[in-house]
């Protein structure tokens, strides 16, 4: 009989702190005030008294903390939860971030519970959601005389302790220092949004708002994003700001009333007075602001009584604070509105104007004004509210309609307002507004963008940082219902980057194909997958039809929001191993029909004698592959692919018949056959890998190119303490832009702290980034690597090879040393595949790596190539299949490599390597304990064919770089190959860790070479020889000096970018047309005199010596009209602004005065 | 700090345990085979997420284990096991570590009884410690297993192995799985997959030095959206080598010289298409916990510190609780036994010090409780 033990387990102490190393998560944990946003003056805190305040707030409120403490100064202690439900969550991500885990916010709590405070703010985030400790020790706390204000943008659920409720407050007397009712964005009086309670010492307020949620709330409720949303949510801060100092001190120091003014009146135009009760020894002033939140006026309330000045028809706020014995005793606001004179104005414009084309409109009156009016037609910018077009239009007396046009505008953003203001005499009388979207599909050089987009609640908070500061100004996000988030994006000029689908093809229960998840399909479509039954080869009508109905439906409204790229999915996949459906019959015959021919094409690499194209079955991988049948194994897997390849193009295609200007591709996804796939698309983003992306940046043309890096805590060099992953892959070519993972600070990947400050890692980043942006990586871009002759073959059917026989190499077991040497020596190099063959006219030597399957068309041009004198260098078994993957019975490369032929040879083994050999005049020596080869002996042959010479290896690289004699390193042995093969170097670099990354460019009259030397070489230097003596300027910083060797000097950095050229620079020869402009007009910068193929950043500075970010720019010489123009609004401040240009190249700069006149 | 080691062993107690809750199953035996008298241990050990099945036997008084026939020893790891299947890790024995002695190379996983098989909970992670001699002569040295689940990586096993002798070296691990089932297929292939390449191991043998982090088993044709994940640190291996598999995969470690301590995490993926978890286990996930799993404190230090402020705060509830009219003095008398049941223990090292800061917890966890009921 068992004896049974229970085993009591021991519950031990927390572990010591920092027994992971895990990431500083200051930047999830912190609310400082380092970031400001504008606000209004509040007259600072009440009495002078700072409140002592413990917030809890979920990480995407937190940013409202900080604008409450701009507006009213208080000590305070944040305690930041995840979200609105959870103070944490226990998942691989947040647990690589210090401080996040449930043990570790319970113990912060509990730890920051410990100190005294005035109020305890529970912003979006229940009580009853902390740990019971947490929520007894608040309770006593209150019962001890701490306040507690709950604060919900729809409700506060009540609490299960009834003591709480039994004291409620009523009559408060601040909230009759706030409008009646209706207070932005709600429907409900003050006094049912705060409710208040008595409990012992202590007060408990909450204010529910019966609004709705929103990511970015913590304290105000919804306002839906528009032109006078600055405006409300000032007004809400201040209500917020009184709510917390009522709940934690009770009545402020003076009180004012202005009944009249409570019920929110409207006044006919001209000047009107308000009665105003203020307590007698408090002085109280009233501030007038508008709808866009600019004060216009501040009067002082004199016996009893506020006398506005004339107001032009409109709404407004009338801010009533109060000073006692010289400290701030009461603030508060009502609105009111004046009244037109003219009645109800209709304006009438275009939603969307494209192309920055004129446009017009008109503006009704509803009645007529007995006097000439005088229209102003302004056109601003949104978010800026910069006034770019204003015209004056006269409307004789008594005519109630006014036709208007607007034409040769510049407008820098995606969104602005047209505005008509109509004015008697000099006084405005009215106005009216509508917003038009200017879709703006321009795509400059060097993208940034981020995953998520700002968010509506406080995407306007968030964007001067997110967006004008670092400048990654377009963002991804799954749109919303008819387009809702990217309308407000591009108000918030971010431009949106919609998830429109993902492409995922698993394998289905029946051996067909079918999509991973239809989220994308109306919600009256759900169903319809369902109908399938697990058949959905794309290739079925019925299939295309549900694609075509989701893309319809996602992309509604959105090409009028500038979507600058259309986003077909992140991780998109397929499976080769299902496409056996019902359906896979019909089409894979078709597949084999249009890829054969004939059947006799077919027989011939099937080895089969069937008569037509109907008899042809559909052979499994496995089937086809055990017998023997190749072809019949590499026509399933190409079926796969091109179902993959043909998924994506005709999403492309609908997406376009949609929105014709549509840039379409995916990203960070599996390629398939890459250049099929990317056949007919304009962006694509692999995944870091080192074959690959060189692949794509040499076949991919001028696509999108981007790879997700930064902000992942562990992977992509996300968080290294230099960001050398986007300095790397600029720097190598492979990405024209940044993807930033992630812009969304719920997510402990992001970029920026929970106050919207960059997180510390960020901040360490920015010198790197911010020269990026500011025309370096266009350099990068602009200035094509130096070509060197070299080329390396790329075969895919080769790479699908490697995985039907062990005989056919991996082609990356030798392209990844090869590629890692060209980086480390500063060796430009190109791929040649069979779609690019005319590529081998370009070159003198060509790599051969795992190319076991080359097609007819392949192995002649490759026997031409060396015909005329080219050097090819094989690794392994070149040309023993087809391109069909049928085993040749004899090697088409036979006469320059022998007859190496499939069913002869035996699978590659791990032997001793090592070579002794001559290649022309040069000895060529290599040894390794271990190499992959094909030969147990014969590792280097050499063979002159025509005018050229062949070399075969019999040996892959990869081990034998690891397993390499270090007298006898990899490097050394491809150098002594090279030089072999007649290739001498123009630019000798020295030897260098093989993880080091340099890069020559050729550029217009200069030659550009970068490094990059990962961490550990950080105070190292490494020597390139050069081919004569140079002018040698580090870019972005200057003049290095003249010299033939160039000392690139890692002292403080990985990262090192040099112009050469033969003669001295000078700094750039730009002027300012005139020294002076006009407000309205603008300042043309005179760039004609500019060497062309440079890149130069012109930055622009206020007379406040503010830079400008959004009006910084990257140019790139030489300009249509050898001038751009430096806009300047109508309401841009005057005075003496600056603007430097500097040569990105040279570092040199030219700096010059603009007066700026009105 | 203070810090105080609390060496926490296994104590027989009565605490009724639920299936998920962590705990350890013996069912200890004795019994005659063939006139010798056997001895039994059959350990089921159940982690956060993970259960261990642990069989040793041997001749009674004996500490050498048998392990001659199948059943007679199992080391096996039950997590994220398809269901009606034996697939998953083996439950048999996931992983082994030979080491050469008499001749030959011994798995020390099933040589000896162990010394040691310790629970304990940490506040983020459940700790599993087994040691186990490498020969009759304890001063030869020992195998060290130690197993984290943690809170937040419930779908991982973090294993640290610690090879302490100065009389022999490891000379290789298996990790043994059977993606998707244990049974033999004849449609099945299993394969292999690193970041650099893909090996059908139905087919052929492969050996590759270690360059990235993880490596994920699957099945094709059979069971393909099943399988088992392994990231370790490419640092401590000189070569990886998977024999031509049937029905398991087993994936062979070869120790670099003078290391003596590994690391692995090993996890599953069930029911998910290959297609989509492969590439981005190997592209993103793997470096991600690789990551983590260098940054583990494999020895964590229960603090005294802790128990301290863990006690001011239910003595401060108390106080609250009493300034309301609330008879605590049942409650402040019990907190005083804690605290100097806790300083005794942690005097005498004695892992009931564990016990007092459970006790602890639980207190503060009621008095909370009873704090707010008192607004009720």
């Amino acid at each position: 009989m068992c004896k049974k033990i229970i085993i009591l387990l021991l519950l031990c102490g927390v572990i010591a702190p920092g027994a992971f190393a895990r990431h500083d998560g200051a930047y999830l944990h912190d609310i400082k005030q380092e970031y400001q946003t504008p606000y209004l003056n509040w007259g600072g805190p009440l009495n002078g008294e700072k409140l002592n305040v413990l917030f809890i707030v979920p990480r995407q409120g937190a940013r409202e903390v900080a604008e409450l403490v701009q507006r009213m100064p208080m000590e305070y202690t944040p305690y930041i939860t995840y979200n609105q439900h959870v103070a944490a969550v226990e998942n691989m991500y947040d647990a690589a971030i210090a401080g996040t885990s449930v043990y570790e916010k319970k113990q912060e709590l509990l730890e920051k519970l410990k100190k005294d405070y005035d109020l305890i703010v529970l912003g979006n985030f229940s009580l009853t959601a902390l740990p019971d400790e947490a929520q007894y020790q608040i309770l006593m706390k209150v019962v001890n005389g701490c306040g507690l204000l709950m604060v919900n943008p729809i409700r506060v659920a009540r609490l299960p302790y009834r003591k709480v409720y039994e004291n409620p407050v009523s009559n408060i007397d601040f909230i009759r220092e706030f409008p009646a009712r209706n207070l932005p964005g709600t429907r409900t009086a003050p006094e049912k949004i705060f409710n208040a309670w008595q409990m012992g010492k202590g007060r408990v307020g909450t204010i529910g708002y019966e609004t709705r949620q929103s990511p970015g709330l913590s304290l105000t409720p919804y306002l839906p994003y528009s032109h006078s949303w600055q405006a409300e949510y000032e007004s809400m801060m201040a209500f917020v700001a009184r709510c917390a100092w009522w709940t934690a001190k009770g009545d402020a120091p003076a009180a004012y009333v202005g009944e009249e003014l409570r019920s929110a009146p409207s006044v006919e135009y001209g000047s009107a007075s308000f009665p105003v009760r203020v307590d007698d020894d408090a002085k109280a002033t009233a501030r007038i602001r508008n709808v866009d939140n600019r004060v216009l006026a501040e009067v002082e309330i004199r016996d009893g009584k506020l006398t506005l000045p004339a107001l032009p028809a409109g709404s407004y706020y009338c801010d009533i604070l109060l000073e006692k014995d010289g400290k701030n005793a009461a603030f508060g606001w009502y609105t009111f509105r004046v009244a037109s004179p003219v009645g109800k104005l209709v304006l009438s414009a275009p939603e969307v104007v494209d192309d920055r084309q004129n446009f017009s409109g008109s503006l009704e009156l509803e009645k007529s004004y007995p006097g000439p009016l005088t229209a102003v037609v302004e056109l601003l910018d949104s978010p800026y509210n910069r006034i770019w077009f204003r015209n004056t239009v006269q409307l004789p007396a008594g005519e109630r309609k006014l036709d208007w046009k607007i034409g040769g505008y510049h407008l820098p953003t995606l969104a602005g307002y047209v505005r008509i203001k109509l004015l008697a005499g000099p006084s405005e009388i009215a106005w009216a507004e509508q917003t038009v979207f200017f879709p703006d599909y321009r795509i400059g050089g060097y993208l940034q963008m981020g995953w998520d987009i700002l968010p509506e609640s406080t995407g306007a908070l968030y964007a001067p940082q997110l967006v004008d500061r670092f400048g990654w100004n377009l963002g991804l996000s799954h749109p919303s219902a008819e387009g809702a988030n990217a309308r407000v994006t591009a108000l918030l000029n971010q431009r949106f980057v919609p998830y429109l689908v993902r492409v995922g093809l698993k394998k289905s229960d029946t051996g067909s194909i079918e999509q991973y998840s239809w989220f994308f399909l109306p919600p009256a479509l759900k169903d319809e997958p369902k109908k399938l039954g697990g058949d959905q080869n794309f290739y079925r009508p019925e299939v295309q039809k549900l694609w075509a109905e989701g893309v319809a439906h996602r992309i509604k409204n959105l090409p009028k929001y500038s979507p600058v790229i259309y986003n077909l999915g992140d991780e998109n996949f397929f499976s080769a191993e299902g496409a056996y459906g019902p359906s896979d019959e019909q089409y894979f015959r078709e597949f084999v029909k249009s890829k054969y021919g004939s059947i006799d094409a077919l027989n011939r690499e099937w080895r089969s004698a069937y008569k037509s194209f109907d008899e042809v079955p559909h052979l499994s991988l496995q089937a086809a592959r055990e017998a023997g049948n190749f072809a019949a194994w590499f026509d399933h897997r190409q079926y796969s692919e091109k179902m993959y390849a043909d998924l994506h193009r005709f999403l492309s295609a609908e997406i376009k018949k949609h929105d014709p200007r549509a840039k379409v591709g995916a990203e960070g996804s599996v390629p398939g056959d890459l250049e099929e796939t990317i056949d007919g698309l304009e962006f694509w983003g692999p995944y870091s890998d080192p074959v690959e992306d060189e692949v794509l940046r040499s076949f991919g043309g001028d696509r999108i190119r981007m790879l997700w890096w930064g902000g992942y805590m562990s992977s992509h060099g996300g968080r290294n303490q230099y960001p050398l992953a986007i300095l790397g892959d600029t720097l190598k070519g492979t990405v024209n832009g940044s993807a930033w993972y992630s812009t969304n600070v719920i997510d402990p990947s992001t970029g920026f702290a929970v106050d919207y400050s960059p997180a510390q890692y960020l901040k360490n980043y920015m010198p790197y980034l911010d020269k990026l942006r500011g025309g370096m990586a266009d350099l990068l871009i602009d200035t094509p690597i130096k070509n060197s002759d070299i080329l390396v073959y790329w075969s895919h059917p080769s790479a699908s090879a490697r995985l039907l026989d062990e005989r056919c190499p991996n082609p990356n077991d030798s392209l990844n040393p090869l590629i890692r040497y060209f980086y480390q020596r500063g060796i430009g190099f190109e791929f040649v595949s069979g779609r690019t063959l005319d590529r081998l006219s370009q070159g003198k030597v060509l790599f051969l790596c795992g190319a076991s399957a080359l097609n007819e068309k392949e192995t002649a041009a490759i026997l031409d190539f060396v015909k005329k004198g080219g050097t090819v260098i094989a690794d392994m078994n070149p040309a023993i299949l087809n391109g069909y993957l049928r085993p040749q019975d004899a090697n088409p490369l036979r006469e320059i490599f022998g007859n190496i032929v499939f069913k002869d040879i035996t699978a590659p083994k791990l032997l001793p390597v090592k070579v002794d050999a001559r290649l022309g005049a040069q000895t060529v020596k290599f040894q390794a304990s271990k190499g992959l080869t094909a030969s147990e002996s014969e590792f280097m042959k050499v063979k002159r064919y025509g005018k050229g010479t062949a070399v075969l290896l019999n040996f892959g690289l990869s081990a034998a770089e690891n397993t390499a004699d270090p007298s006898t390193p990899l490097a050394g042995f491809l150098d002594s190959l090279l030089r072999g093969a007649g290739f001498t170097p123009e630019y000798k670099v020295a030897d260098s860790d093989r993880s080091t990354v340099v890069r020559i460019r050729s550029g217009n009259g200069f030659e550009l070479i970068g490094a990059l030397v990962p961490n550990d070489k950080v105070g190292t230097v490494l020597n390139v020889q050069l081919p004569g003596d140079r002018y040698i300027y580090e870019c972005y910083q200057g003049l290095v000096g003249r010299a033939n060797v160039l000392k690139m000097n890692f002292a403080d950095s990985p990262y090192r970018l040099y112009a050469l050229f033969p003669e001295k620079q000078t700094p750039p020869a730009v002027t300012l047309t005139a020294g002076q402009a006009k407000l309205g007009t603008a300042a043309m910068l005179d760039l004609s005199k500019l060497p062309a193929g440079r890149v130069y950043y012109v930055r622009v500075f206020d007379a406040d010596k503010a830079e400008q970010f959004n009006r910084n720019q990257v140019v790139k010489s030489p300009v249509a009209g050898g001038a751009v123009p430096i806009p300047l609004a109508y309401n841009d401040m005057p005075g003496a602004w600056t603007v430097i240009v500097m040569d990105v190249a040279t570092g040199l700069e030219t700096e010059l005065q603009l007066n700026v006149i009105q | 700090m203070k810090r105080i080691w609390c060496i926490v062993t296994l104590l027989a107690g009565c605490a009724v345990l639920s299936a998920a809750e962590p705990h350890i199953k013996n069912q200890e035996k004795e019994y005659a085979l063939d006139g010798v008298q056997i001895r039994e241990n059959d350990r089921s050990i159940q982690l956060d997420t993970a259960r261990l099945i642990y069989l040793t036997k041997s001749e009674k008084d004996k500490k050498a284990l048998r392990t001659g026939k199948w059943g007679e020893f199992f080391f096996g790891l039950e997590f994220g096991r398809p269901v009606r299947s034996n697939g998953g890790w083996s439950i048999w024995n996931f992983i082994e570590i030979f080491y050469w002695k008499n001749q030959r190379y011994n798995n020390a996983v099933a040589q000896y009884w162990p010394e040691n098989v310790t629970l304990t909970r940490f506040p983020d992670r459940t700790m599993l410690d087994i040691t186990t001699r490498l020969d009759d002569d304890r001063a030869a040295g020992a195998l060290n297993i130690r197993l984290f689940q943690f809170k937040s990586h419930p779908n991982w096993v973090f294993v640290r192995a610690n090879f302490e002798s100065s009389s022999f070296t490891p000379w290789r691990i298996n990790l043994n799985a059977y993606p998707g089932n244990s049974n033999e297929s004849k449609e099945r292939e299993r394969w292999a997959a690193t970041r650099e390449n893909q090996y059908n191991l139905s087919s052929a043998p492969a050996e590759f030095k270690p360059v990235s982090p993880g490596i994920i088993l699957f099945s094709k044709f059979v069971h393909e959206d099943f399988g088992n994940m392994i990231v370790f640190n490419p640092d401590e291996f000189e070569k990886i080598v998977f024999p031509k598999a049937g029905a398991s995969v087993s994936t062979h470690l070869f120790p670099k010289k003078g290391v003596s301590e590994f690391h692995f995490a090993l996890s599953y993926f069930l029911e998910k298409p290959l297609s989509d978890v492969m590439p981005r286990f190997l592209n993103e996930d793997a470096d991600h916990i690789s990551t983590f799993l260098r940054g583990i404190d494999w020895n964590p230090t229960p603090d005294s510190d802790a128990f301290d402020k863990a006690a001011d705060e239910v003595a401060a509830t108390l106080q609250g609780m009493k300034s309301r009219g609330t008879d605590v003095g049942a409650m402040e008398k019990e907190l005083a036994f804690i605290r100097a049941e806790y300083k005794a223990a942690v005097e005498r090292k004695d892992p009931a010090a564990g016990a007092s800061m459970e006790k602890l917890e639980k207190m503060k966890k009621q008095t909370a409780g009873a704090g707010l009921d008192s607004f009720k």
